[in-house]
């Protein structure tokens, strides 16, 4: 009797079991592909000088033994008095002061074009103006304006004025600093270097406001040391002439810097465009999350942080990522300012649904980096050297949602 | 892609390689010729086999990691498929198996020296499918999930097998009855195969840095043989036939087994099996990319073009070649152990092993043998097989006159056929000549007869036969078998005068009963100084000296 009963428990199992139902393969229904695809977009490698310099610009970049950055600049007129003067409508027998207009200056920035906004501070900026001067009369020089302009992002031009402290100048109440003068008789010529930096204007600030042209209008007045309206006259023989008008004089002027950029940076913001993107539509409206890897291997002195800008094809801003997280920490550098390891930081920067949205219609994507010398914002002057870089690795993590 | 994902269903389904079912239709010993197939050194008792076509054998072996429940959800009354829920059902490695194999002809011999001698014709379908849940993740999930990781296409692997193989076999005992020792030889006459090579080698990553694409593979390659002379529309009937009969496509295999008696009750089997290759030459294509290498590290973002300057694989073809080449046979290996606790019952445990792609998969069993009767033997296993929880099989031969019906499946529970992962039965008819009353062949018979009086270790360690009577014995210690006390009457009985020989002793010394022949039918002789010979005087039973 147990076999049989263990006969039909074994059977009663094998019915219960058993499911003899067909296979259904109509109607069914596809599900939605959500596959996580990570990809590389591409990997950029700036230089500091890709970084600070406008790349069209024509000055020169100048290096020392350190590959520290110079800013170099060597501009020379020359005048011919007698012709300037006559041009002028002046005459410099007359010994009473005159003055005319030397040749403006205009000195297109090498450095700031490329700065969306922020400033950075020089440690010794210093712009050297020379002077030859043939002259047999007394002579100063003045500038009739000093000043930057930059265009902001609305397209406007702002002007901001150079200050020139009064110590600056040998006649402050005319604002004019006097230049040597040959003695009558004498057949050399009187050089005179002026020196403008941080002691006797704002020049520090003056750059740190990353102009992107500087235009410098001087001016040159023959027997400055006259009152206005006051004429010498020597012809009664009183008094022995002291200045004389040499006709065939000649008068040089020049500007000239060799600026070591050993800087402060305090949110200064450099841009990198991404151009041409190019991605397929129909994929784009079938993302459901995308973010952003940005990997940095840091060899700049600097720290920073991240804005991500979605420019149309008019470069219009469709979308903003605003991201305060530090993407770059400052390298560790030894006692002559090299970077002794690069410093490597992610970014995961989740893009919303309005930035995805936003996508489609993306050209260029602008990365904003925003440039701190220290963390405190302490003034710490960094030189920048020509070996410094930034490597910049971008990716993408995308979560599709596509029906099959 | 409804049909893509369909025709994958399918193809999971109907897919499949030979070899690793049939565990509790092995447990049934050298009950039948088919069990040859499993152990070379197998081989029924009998004089002559007789194998019909078709009706002879069918082995049907089927194994999937997931069944239809497992990729389509029904929810409110609409189904769709489930990727993520067939995802989970994944192991690590996963393949997909379907053998089928027919016996086409096969004829079996033992000659008088007890030598088993067979010849078969059967046409096998074998195809394995192995794959890995990191390559479906990836297509499914993408490569988001991997990011660090390496996946392994290597672990990718296909073998479509359709042959014919044509062999002999022969099996045979040693004098001492301790080893079996066989083999099978085996022409093969390929006719369609679909394969990725061996040394196939394909690797991706996505780099953790910036999720840079690492991609590289070599022998990239799906090689086909035959598939032409079926689908060329130029091809008439006639060829195919003649393909079908006989062409160019031509292997070897190699089956080897043995069969050790460790000890009375204990023995131990190993099979190898399908050691092979088909080399094949006729209708040959092979499909392949070359051996490409390359790292995606996206564009040089300062001035190119995404888009322009994504790999353009110009160096990567797709390329169609017409070389011959050759695929080996996915190798199966069986060991088993078997007790025997009982006269007529053992216990075996089974390790199946079969190599594909360089990859095992290992099915295990652990069953009992009984023999119900002189005509019918039986097997009831636990089965583990590959990707599959664990089911019961059972098994039978049975005989009647000359004729043999086996059937045999590893399972017996959970056949619902949309929760259905996995089959495995064989079933058939032999004809089987110059068997014994017990199903013990003649020369069987007489070998055994020779052997009376000691354990029989054939057919039942814990059998003891004395003067042709079977007694059931407790044990064995050292050179003695310990059976039950009989009865008195029974003991009286023995030589009662009128069957001398009808039942044995209490206590037997074996070697002792050997040597001196106890159980042997001799001649009563009238002088022998030994009373026990006499007539009507019975002898004292024997004691058991214990050796400690």
């Amino acid at each position: 009797m147990k076999k049989l009963y263990v006969s039909l428990l074994f059977l009663t199992l094998c019915i219960v079991g058993c499911n003899l139902n067909k296979l259904d393969f109509d109607n069914i229904q596809n599900p939605p592909y959500k596959g996580l695809l990570a990809q590389p977009i591409g990997e950029a490698f700036y230089t500091l000088v890709d970084l600070l310099l406008d790349g069209d610009s024509t000055q020169d970049i100048q290096y020392d033994e350190s590959q520290l950055i110079y800013l170099s600049l060597k501009v020379q007129d020359t005048l011919s008095l007698a012709k300037e003067s006559t041009n002028e409508g002046m005459d410099l027998t007359i010994f009473t002061k005159q003055s005319f207009a030397l040749p403006a200056i205009s000195i297109e920035s090498p450095l700031f074009e490329t700065f969306e906004s922020g400033s950075f501070l020089i440690e010794k900026p210093e712009i050297i103006f020379n002077f030859t001067n043939e002259l047999h009369l007394p002579t100063a020089v003045g500038f009739t304006s000093f000043y930057g302009t930059k265009i902001n992002s609305d397209g406007d031009t702002l002007r901001r004025e150079l200050l020139i402290y009064n110590n600056f100048y040998d006649y402050a109440t005319d604002g004019l600093i006097a230049i040597s003068n040959p003695q009558i008789g004498a057949t050399n010529a009187e050089i005179t270097m002026i020196t403008l930096d941080k002691s006797n204007s704002d020049l520090d600030e003056f750059l740190s406001w990353t102009p992107e042209m500087i235009y410098i209008e001087p001016f040159m007045v023959a027997n400055p040391d006259l009152n206005d309206d006051e004429i010498l006259d020597f012809s009664s023989g009183e008094t022995s002439p002291d200045r004389a008008f040499n006709e065939d004089a000649m008068f040089y002027s020049g500007i000239e810097f060799n600026m070591p950029l050993t800087v402060v940076f305090e949110d200064l913001v450099v841009e990198i465009e991404i151009d041409s993107i190019s991605i397929d539509l129909d994929l784009l409206e079938r993302i459901d999350s995308l973010e952003f890897k940005i990997v940095t291997y840091n060899y700049l002195p600097f720290f920073g942080t991240l804005d991500v800008q979605f420019l149309s094809a008019d470069s219009v801003v469709l979308f903003t990522i605003n991201n305060a997280t530090q993407i770059m920490a400052a390298p560790y550098l030894n006692a002559s300012y090299q970077v002794e390891s690069a410093r490597t930081e992610e970014a995961f920067i989740p893009l919303s649904a309005a930035g995805i949205a936003a996508l489609p219609n993306t050209e260029t994507i602008k990365l904003l980096f925003t440039l701190n010398s220290s963390e405190s914002g302490s003034l710490n002057y960094t030189p920048l050297l020509s070996t410094y870089y930034l490597d910049v690795k971008l990716s993408v993590l995308v979560q599709l949602n596509i029906d099959l | 892609m409804k049909r893509f994902g369909l025709g994958l269903l399918l193809l999971f389904f109907i897919v499949s390689a030979s070899g690793q079912g049939g565990t509790s239709f092995y447990h049934l010993g050298g009950a039948t010729l088919q069990s040859t197939t499993y152990n070379a050194s197998y081989f029924p008792n009998g004089t002559f086999f007789i194998g019909l076509p078709v009706i002879s054998g069918v082995n049907v072996y089927f194994n999937n990691q997931f069944s239809y429940n497992d990729i389509i959800a029904v929810q409110d009354g609409i189904k769709s498929f489930d990727i993520d829920n067939l995802l989970s059902t994944l192991d690590i490695n996963n393949g997909v198996s379907a053998h089928t194999n027919i016996n086409l002809l096969q004829l079996g011999y033992r000659t008088p020296y007890g030598i088993g001698l067979s010849f078969f014709i059967n046409e096998k379908i074998a195809t394995d499918f192995i794959y890995s849940d990191e390559i479906l993740n990836l297509l499914w999930k993408g490569n988001g999930g991997l990011i660090g990781k390496e996946i392994n296409f290597s672990a990718l692997g296909a073998n479509i097998n359709y042959f014919r193989e044509i062999g002999l076999g022969m099996a045979f005992e040693t004098t001492d009855k301790r080893l079996k020792l066989g083999a099978r030889i085996k022409y093969l006459q390929g006719i369609v195969n679909m394969n990725t090579p061996d040394n196939l080698k394909a690797v991706a990553s996505t780099y953790d840095e910036y999720y840079q694409l690492d991609v590289n593979w070599q022998n990239l390659k799906f090689q086909t043989a035959g598939l032409s002379q079926f689908k060329d529309e130029s091809t008439n009937s006639e060829d195919v036939v003649n393909y079908l009969l006989s062409n160019d496509n031509i292997g070897f295999g190699l089956d080897l087994g043995l069969e050790y008696r460790i000890k009375p009750n204990q023995s131990i089997s190993l099979a190898i099996n399908d050691l092979g290759f088909i080399g094949w030459k006729e209708n040959v294509q092979t499909y392949g990319l070359n051996d490409t290498s390359f790292i995606y590290n996206g564009v040089d973002l300062q001035g190119e073009s995404i888009i322009d300057s994504l790999p353009t694989f110009s160096d990567v073809k797709l390329d169609t070649t017409y070389e011959q080449y050759t695929s080996l046979l996915p190798s199966n290996l069986i060991g088993s152990f078997t007790y025997t606790p009982f006269d007529g019952t053992d216990v075996i445990a089974t390790l199946n092993t079969r190599i594909i792609k360089s990859h095992f998969n290992t099915a295990f069993g652990l069953g009992i043998r009984k023999k119900i009767s002189p005509n019918l033997l039986a097997s009831a296993t636990i089965t583990k097989l590959p990707q599959q929880f664990v089911n019961l099989g059972v098994s039978f031969a049975a005989s009647t006159g000359p004729v043999q019906f086996y059937a045999g499946t590893d399972k017996i529970f959970g056949y619902s056929v949309p929760n259905m992962k996995w089959a495995s039965f064989q079933f058939g008819i032999n004809l089987a000549f110059g068997r014994g009353e017990n199903g013990d062949s003649k020369g069987e018979q007489k070998r055994f007869f020779k052997k009376d009086g000691v354990q029989n270790q054939a057919k039942g360690v814990g059998t003891y036969s004395l003067h042709g009577t079977k007694i059931k014995s407790k044990r064995y210690e050292s050179i003695y078998t310990i059976v039950p006390i009989q009865k008195k009457q029974e003991r009286a009985g023995i030589f009662d005068g009128k069957n001398r020989f009808r039942r044995a002793a209490a206590m037997i010394n074996s070697n002792s009963s050997r040597a001196n022949k106890v159980g042997k039918k001799f001649k009563n002789v009238p002088n022998s100084p030994n009373p026990s010979n006499k007539k009507g005087k019975p002898s004292k039973p024997a004691k058991l000296k214990r050796k400690r």
